[in-house]
């Protein structure tokens, strides 16, 4: 554990660095804004009686005006967040192999999974600190577009809407923590930042929308679909705790094959 | 029981086992430190047995036995893949070998963990997080081992501390040199690892950088480096260790290796008018005849001189030169690593199976 908590310390070190550090913290705040922005442009006048979606998937304002809708908009930006959060992951590990750093680090810390799990922490805690960034500018942006759109916000400061919010954030700290999974995972397998992040992006975006759109039931089994569905508490194709259950068990094997090729794999870097 | 793990089983450290204060106390407290109790052997540093590596069919490693003394310099040599960054990643734990074994600091190859405690490395060339200062990047190494080393001390001693808040990127390669000595140092390490450490370095640097090696090594450390700068290796290493296609070549002192290089005489005649026909008169004593700008450069002893001496007098030459020369390290070098036949096979030679032996 000691060695684990050096780790984590020394990855910081490096996570601190102002270009990343705001540079993440930036984007992650310009794509908030963007979706929730967006979330509260698109929202139709339906009632929500059917479910949050009105014509053409956009929410509509009666439920943006749930106590829910506080943290509405946060919950649909987890795929972009994901993606930074894979980014992010994949290149702070890759680099160590083009680097040629790791091996530096390895013989310092030769116990090749305790420095993976203190990277991996480190790495998690500063994409739960980019979580927090985007949840603060979430909510901020919603207040000032509810205005905008005459939408009351009194349910979003009530006990429920209050615990509604404090859910969301969990849920999307949770699902961002998956998505980092997958970087660190990306980057193991491949050791270059450039294809981990390449393969992250094309399979997160495009491709697993495709499949998930073009085979039915697909979505309840594929990594990205499932982490979106905690972060929305369940979807109509994946169920809240389905979406757990299955993150969880992709996120162990990927973890296991992932620390397996850690540990087993020569550094020739 | 393998060299080096003596004591290991029993709780106590093999370079701690003599009852004296002194640098060759590997496991624990820094160099001359060794606590009251403690005691010193003469244990290799280094030891390895059959160490072997193969990538698919490729054998790059090839059952390679050696050992290192412990608080000297070492030189690791050999031809552009010969296997020594292989081994040196295998005695680092980045690689895992094939098949062998070996012990650094007494500890076993498959425990790193135990084995690298002591130890410090600059692994080919130099790596760092380029816009990270060279404070910062010795800090992530240093929090990473759990250690508190004085970085203002450390960056000093390689004459970094002016730059050290500098991100790395604008450093020169020899600059990125210097903060990889830093680096490996950063352990206060009993045994330095060093590939290519003088790379990239002006002859100021390099002569730095041998100073810094040999102070080092006063102060009881062991020191393995490897080098393709031989004059560098034979100025500053007393031991030596020579392969060729992953398998050993000579393993033992420099002054053995280049004094069993063959002798050469250098002959020189009076006139130098003379120097085709002096080569004529000795060429039965001596076949392989070479004329060089101060004369002709023959194989062979003294006894070889002398009868070189009376053929040249019998044939009315005189000469102003007659003297033996002493091989250089690179000369020994080439002469023990050049391929033994037309294939290029790396069967090792009778001189270097004699002084191996």
């Amino acid at each position: 554990m000691t060695g684990a908590r050096r780790a984590f310390r020394s990855e910081w070190i490096k996570l601190r660095r102002r270009r990343l550090l705001f540079g993440t913290l930036g984007g992650v705040v310009a794509v908030e804004v963007l979706i929730t922005m967006l979330t509260f442009a698109t929202a139709g006048v339906r009632t929500g009686r059917d479910g949050p979606n009105g014509p053409g998937g956009s929410v509509t304002l009666a439920h943006l005006a749930t106590s829910s809708g506080m943290t509405y908009a946060l919950g649909q930006s987890v795929t972009l967040l994901g993606v930074v959060a894979v980014c992010v992951a994949a290149a702070q590990l890759a680099t160590e192999y083009t680097n040629g750093t790791l091996r530096n680090l390895l013989v310092r810390q030769p116990n090749r999974l305790v420095l993976l799990a203190g990277k991996y922490l480190g790495v998690a805690s500063f994409v739960a600190l980019g979580v927090v960034a985007a949840a603060v500018t979430s909510v901020g942006v919603s207040f000032l577009m509810a205005g905008t759109k005459g939408i009351s916000t009194s349910q979003w400061l009530s006990a429920g809407g209050m615990a509604s919010g404090l859910r969301t954030f969990a849920n999307v700290e949770l699902a961002i923590t998956g998505y980092t999974t997958i970087g660190v995972f990306l980057a193991v397998l491949f050791r270059s930042p450039i294809i981990a992040i390449a393969v992250g992006i094309a399979y997160l975006l495009p491709v697993e929308n495709i499949v998930a759109g073009a085979v039915t039931q697909s979505a309840r089994f594929l990594p990205g679909q499932l982490l979106s569905a905690i972060a929305e508490g369940g979807t109509s194709s994946v169920g809240y705790l389905w979406a757990l259950a299955g993150s969880l068990l992709l996120c162990l094997a990927m973890a296991g094959l992932g620390a397996g090729l850690f540990q087993r794999r020569d550094v020739t870097s | 029981m393998a060299p080096g793990s003596q004591g290991a089983e029993d709780g106590t450290s093999p370079f701690c086992a003599r009852g004296t204060l002194g640098p060759q106390c590997h496991d624990g407290p820094p160099p001359g430190q060794c606590p009251a109790g403690s005691k010193v052997t003469d244990a290799p540093a280094i030891t390895t047995e059959a160490l072997t590596k193969r990538y698919g069919e490729r054998t790059v490693v090839d059952e390679l036995t050696f050992s290192v003394p412990a608080s000297v310099i070492s030189g690791f040599i050999g031809p552009n893949g010969a296997g020594k960054s292989t081994t040196i990643r295998m005695l680092l734990g980045l690689v895992r070998p094939t098949s062998g074994a070996g012990h650094v600091l007494g500890k076993p190859l498959d425990a790193p963990e135990h084995s690298l405690e002591r130890v410090g490395a600059l692994i080919e060339a130099p790596a760092f997080y380029p816009t990270l200062s060279a404070r910062d990047n010795l800090q992530v190494l240093a929090r990473l081992g759990g250690l508190a080393p004085d970085l203002d001390a450390l960056l000093d001693r390689v004459g970094l501390l002016g730059r050290s808040a500098d991100p790395v990127r604008a450093y020169s390669l020899g600059m990125k040199q210097r903060l990889g000595i830093a680096a490996a140092l950063i352990s206060d390490p009993m045994l330095l690892i060093l590939d290519e450490p003088t790379n990239g370095l002006d002859p100021e640097g390099i002569a730095e950088t041998r100073e810094l090696l040999r102070s080092l090594a006063e102060e009881g450390r062991t020191i393995l480096v490897s080098s393709h700068l031989l004059a560098e290796i034979e100025q500053i290493c007393e031991h030596l260790v020579v392969i060729r296609a992953g398998r050993l070549l000579f393993e033992g002192d420099v002054s053995d290796l280049v004094h069993s290089a063959s002798p050469q005489l250098r002959v020189r005649p009076e006139h130098p008018a003379d120097l085709a026909a002096l080569a004529e008169v000795i060429r039965p004593v001596v076949p392989d005849v070479r004329f060089d700008a101060a004369g002709l450069l023959v194989d062979g002893d003294e006894a070889v001189a002398g009868r070189v001496n009376r053929m040249a007098m019998s044939a009315g030459i005189t000469l102003v030169e007659l003297h033996s020369i002493t091989a250089t390290l690179e000369e020994a070098f080439f002469e023990l690593t050049e391929p033994t036949d037309a294939h290029g096979a790396s069967a090792p030679r009778d001189l270097a199976a004699g002084l191996t032996a």
